[in-house]
């Protein structure tokens, strides 16, 4: 069967199907979700897909000057429009594509791609609150969530990150949901020093209940919790550096506490 | 980071600061090609990889990742980068010389 004719088969369904009450701007009620269909989904992912395709040429087209650029002194001379960042030029279109796609699984990676975008612009901060409260109200059952919050700590600090993250740690019914939002939580609160103890809580609340739980690959959040606490307990500005004994590039052993008397930049680096 | 660094070393005697390093390059050959390469004048220690020992340690996952330990081996900053660095590491010196001063003078 020719693959076009699948398509056009589920972009006509999805275009004829009637649009169940869900599907409008930013739902503000709980009103209970419509079920999507199957047809609305594939119809949802194949617009993403095209819709992240020229997201990706624009990208190529904004950062041309780079690759064409020959010396460093080019590349440092190049200043680019940051209204002309693919960044602000789709965020309207994104935000577009999830208030018609509400409720597919595309939909949720487009809310994903539109938290990361609105953070890296000033401008729109937002949208960050719009993206929560769909979340909040379309996804807090799905699972997929875990992915939007699993890297969360590195979002910039916004009051709508962390209303994300304690709703999924509160509410989400999947325990690898709640054990993501836990840990970005427990990294963002670890940051300053009066929620270090909540920051602690967390930690010590993942490594009993959520430690099987996997972050990426093969680590899992007990792994990851292990070195959390030991930093929360040894590697805060007035601790005491943890001491260091190791081979040196060039083989010999090296102590870090034989540099006491001098001040030190102790610099974990790599050339790549 | 390089540049910086080394001004760093230049700027400041020797027995008053260091820079210590700790590579993790994936192979010993590449954190010797990277040390000669950069020009780097300083000790280094080498991890064996991002996930080395020291690394899995001090729950490092970003590279650079730079701690700044004053003359007793507290850490006082973490992460300053540019200007900020510069200002640190001034800081942490005159209070090692203030309290040279005040031993002096006892």
């Amino acid at each position: 069967m020719p693959m076009s004719w699948i398509l056009t088969l589920s972009v006509t369904l999805a275009l004829t199907a009637p649009l169940p009450p869900s599907l409008h701007a930013f739902p503000a009620d709980d009103s209970p979700q419509s079920e999507v269909t199957e047809a609305q989904q594939t119809a949802a992912t194949a617009a993403l897909a095209k819709l992240q395709e020229r997201i990706n040429a624009a990208w190529e087209e904004y950062m041309l000057p780079y690759r064409e650029a020959k010396t460093d002194e080019e590349r440092e001379a190049i200043q680019l429009d940051p209204k002309k960042s693919p960044t602000v030029v789709f965020l309207p279109e994104m935000l577009e594509f999830t208030r018609i796609h509400a409720g597919t699984d595309a939909c949720l990676e487009a809310l994903q791609e539109v938290m990361m975008m609105a953070a890296r612009d000033e401008e729109s901060g937002w949208v960050l609150d719009k993206v929560v409260d769909t979340v909040l109200v379309d996804f807090i059952e799905d699972e997929g969530v875990k992915e939007l919050v699993r890297f969360a700590h590195y979002n910039p600090p916004s009051a709508a990150n962390l209303r994300l993250l304690r709703a999924v740690a509160d509410r989400s019914p999947h325990r690898t949901a709640r054990a993501s939002a836990y840990y970005s939580l427990s990294k963002i609160l670890a940051a300053e020093k009066d929620t270090r103890a909540e920051s602690r809580r967390l930690l010590d609340r993942l490594l009993k209940e959520y430690a099987d739980v996997t972050f990426v690959r093969q680590t899992t959040y007990g792994d990851l919790v292990q070195g959390d606490i030991f930093e929360l307990e040894h590697l805060q500005i007035g601790h005491v550096a943890p001491e260091i004994i190791g081979k040196k590039i060039d083989g010999n052993l090296m102590q870090l506490s034989a540099f006491r008397g001098k001040v030190v930049l102790l610099d974990f680096w790599g050339d790549w | 980071m390089y540049p910086h660094e080394r001004s760093l070393v230049e700027k400041h005697p020797a027995d008053q600061f260091a820079i210590v390093g700790v590579n993790s390059e994936s192979t010993i050959e590449a954190a010797r090609d990277a040390v000669k390469k950069n020009n780097l004048t300083w000790k280094n220690f080498y991890d064996g990889g991002t996930s080395g020992p020291i690394s899995t340690r001090w729950n490092v996952n970003g590279w650079p990742t730079t701690y700044v330990i004053d003359s007793s081996g507290v850490i006082r900053y973490k992460d300053v980068r540019g200007d900020d660095l510069d200002a640190a590491i001034e800081a942490l010196l005159a209070e090692l010389n203030a309290r040279e001063d005040d031993e002096g003078t006892r």
